[in-house]
């Protein structure tokens, strides 16, 4: 491992960068993070997904700068801790949703040497939050789209204790058992109409009647287009915590013991509703939006947003929608070398971020081809993107 | 030609001709919205129909702003969700995508069992036979199979004396009792076996492991018959001051030795098996 490492600067798509370099085995160098902010260097959360890799990897490296600023990361095989189950503590001040790390492990684990099987527990949000998707999204939205690569068997997500934000308190497991050696070539190219709408709404702490008012809400926008239109409701109760729970250093003065801080005081955390909702296409394309309540925000107003959220993404367009795009570009360069797979997405999810995350992905992997045209036929503004595959695959089971 | 026709000739006449106006969406209350839309001209109409003139009245008056919502959850009936699709939905796995609904699989599914449930019958007969049969095998001859060995097949000399094992089950011949071994050596292997074999069942108790049942062997207790104990009587026995024969004593003074030993032979076999 005597490669010289790719540079990058800032801490945009981080984690976009983390996961490419892990699959790839490619190190990685990141200068400047946040070095004008007033609180520089790498977050909480960012230092627990770098502890996140390196305990489902063996014989990661990282060198970390003492404000946190840069760092560097040789990564190591992806292992899944020989499958045997790990466990991992998010730290309280834990500000993203706890998908923010599930979809690393998704990314990871079909590349992994053994089964994964990641309890997180601590600082876990498992409901939406304004820059991650809720659990329900993940797994009813994100984890189909790899059984387009014929990676479905032994997946699940078992959610233990829901918590919605500002500081969540849940656990969640993820299991993993399809191991593969190279995913599918995946050509996507019809999206199909929508024939049905599921969902599940959830009520932590507060009353079920905001699920049913939510779900009616919803249902009252939706019904008009499709009458296929079934949510589910999840109620689920709060997480008792310290009184202290989710203050800057509360849990390093405590010294990682729960009980008996505060003077024994406790409060309620993860109180909060949302609803998130999926859209399937008679062929199997899968569209997702969901939210969490705001400070003071009625359910019908959560449920008419999450529906009208919902109908922008279909109005989008595409076989392949916001949430999983980038996952599904990556899967498709990890395939068979040379094949050229092809997927079909709206115009308007290529955006700024979308580009500079595929010039990300041709750094790391030395130069991925990324091509882009308009679809002929189908609905308009549609472009078919095709990707050559590196073949990387999973360097764990080629020796095997 | 009903009542609104001739209204309408008559106000078209007067005024211009009427817009066809789309019909209003469905509502709970028509009322409101046709006097919102409605210019003065149509009160006419309007009170054709069942509203008295003194409502209007009212609620021209009031002037107050009627928001009426459209909800068309009322009117679309909930979709019926059978249980296995909401188990496959709400379960920790991801919902199965792209696929026929549940009900549709479960159909055909059932229509191909119909078809062939008795070849699959069958199948299943034979593997479960199969499995069977290699389980009681496996059970007979695991202690040829070392802590060293991997795999479930006895290899090499373990092969062997599995073989000799089946062979002997079947009713042939021990392979040691071949060859001349001195009556000391062979006293001296037997001692060993015995001895090996109960260390073999007193460890496997001890680590709680199940071993294949013990075949004992039958003491044959050879009746000396003569002068063997003293005080014992040459054939039968004494109970209550008087010798008692038994069918098979009365049989060995009556008829041959032959048909006795006979007799003891078959016995022998069956308490055996």
């Amino acid at each position: 491992m005597t490669a010289t490492p790719i540079k990058f600067s800032t801490h945009a798509n981080l984690r976009h960068r983390l996961v490419l370099a892990t699959l790839t085995g490619t190190p990685l160098h990141i200068t400047q993070i946040r070095s004008n902010s007033l609180t520089p260097g790498l977050t909480s959360s960012e230092f627990s997904l770098l502890r996140l890799l390196d305990s489902v990897t063996n014989g990661s490296f990282f060198e970390i700068s003492v404000t946190g600023t840069t760092f560097l990361y040789r990564p190591g095989l992806i292992t899944g801790n020989n499958g045997k189950p790990i466990r991992h503590t998010l730290p309280e001040t834990c500000n993203r949703g706890v998908t923010y790390y599930l979809e690393v492990l998704a990314l990871l684990a079909p590349f992994s040497k053994s089964s994964f099987s990641v309890t997180l527990d601590g600082g876990v949000i498992t409901a939406a939050t304004d820059e991650d998707m809720g659990v329900d999204t993940f797994r009813t939205a994100f984890l189909p789209l790899f059984g387009k690569f014929e990676i479905m068997r032994g997946i699940e997500l078992r959610i233990l204790k829901r918590s919605a934000g500002p500081h969540g308190a849940g656990e969640v497991q993820f299991v993993h058992g399809h191991q593969v050696r190279l995913p599918k070539t995946l050509h996507l190219q019809t999206p199909g109409r929508v024939k049905k709408i599921r969902g599940v709404a959830y009520a932590v702490g507060v009353s079920a009647g905001n699920n049913a008012r939510m779900i009616e809400a919803a249902r009252g926008v939706l019904n008009r287009f499709i009458p296929d239109v079934y949510v589910f409701s999840d109620v689920a109760k709060p997480q008792i915590v310290p009184l202290d729970y989710g203050k800057e250093g509360a849990a390093e003065r405590a010294g990682g013991v729960m009980k008996g801080r505060a003077g024994g005081k406790t409060k309620k955390v993860g109180v909060g509703f949302g609803m998130s909702l999926v859209a399937e296409t008679g062929t199997g394309c899968v569209y997702a939006a969901d939210a969490t309540a705001r400070p003071a925000e009625p359910a019908e107003d959560v449920g008419k947003r999450v529906a009208w959220m919902l109908l922008e993404e279909i109005a989008m367009g595409g076989c392949v929608g916001r949430t999983g795009a980038m996952a599904v570009l990556s899967m498709m360069t990890m395939s068979t070398e040379g094949d050229v797979g092809r997927v079909v997405m709206g115009r308007d999810i290529i955006d700024e971020g979308f580009v500079s995350r595929l010039r990300d992905m041709k750094m790391i992997f030395g130069g991925a081809e990324v091509g882009m045209r308009e679809a002929t036929g189908g609905k308009d503004g549609d472009v078919v993107i095709s990707v050559v595959g590196k073949g990387v695959g999973n360097v764990g089971r080629k020796l095997a | 030609m009903d009542a609104m026709e001739i209204f309408r000739r008559y106000f078209e006449s007067q005024f211009e001709a009427i817009e066809e106006s789309p019909a209003p969406p469905i509502t709970k209350s028509p009322e409101i919205i046709d006097d919102g839309d409605r210019e003065d001209g149509f009160d006419g109409f309007s009170s054709g129909s069942d509203i008295s003139a003194d409502e209007e009245e009212e609620e021209e008056e009031e002037q107050a702003v009627e928001i009426v919502h459209h909800d068309s959850t009322k009117k679309a009936p909930r979709p019926l969700m059978s249980k296995q699709e909401v188990r496959a939905f709400m379960s920790s796995k991801p919902p199965p995508s792209g696929e026929p609904t549940p009900s549709a699989t479960k159909n055909s599914k059932s229509r191909s069992k119909d078809a062939d449930s008795g070849d699959e019958k069958d199948e299943d007969e034979a593997l479960n036979l199969k499995n069977d049969l290699a389980l009681q095998r496996l059970l007979r001859e695991s202690h040829l199979l070392g802590a060293g060995s991997s795999t479930l097949e006895a290899t090499g000399a373990a092969r062997l004396k599995a073989l000799n094992l089946r062979i002997e089950a079947l009713g042939g011949k021990r392979e040691v009792e071949k060859q001349n071994t001195p009556m000391h050596i062979r006293k001296g292997i037997e001692e060993k076996k015995s001895m090996r074999e109960k260390k073999r069942r007193r460890e496997a108790k001890e680590a709680g492991i199940v071993l294949e049942k013990e075949v004992k062997e039958r003491k044959i207790r050879k009746r000396v018959k003569g002068m063997g104990v003293v005080g014992e009587p040459g054939v039968g026995r004494w109970k209550n001051g008087g010798l008692v024969l038994s069918k098979r004593d009365v049989a060995s003074i009556t008829g041959g030795g032959e048909k006795r030993s006979g007799g003891g032979k078959g016995r022998k076999g069956g308490k055996r098996r």
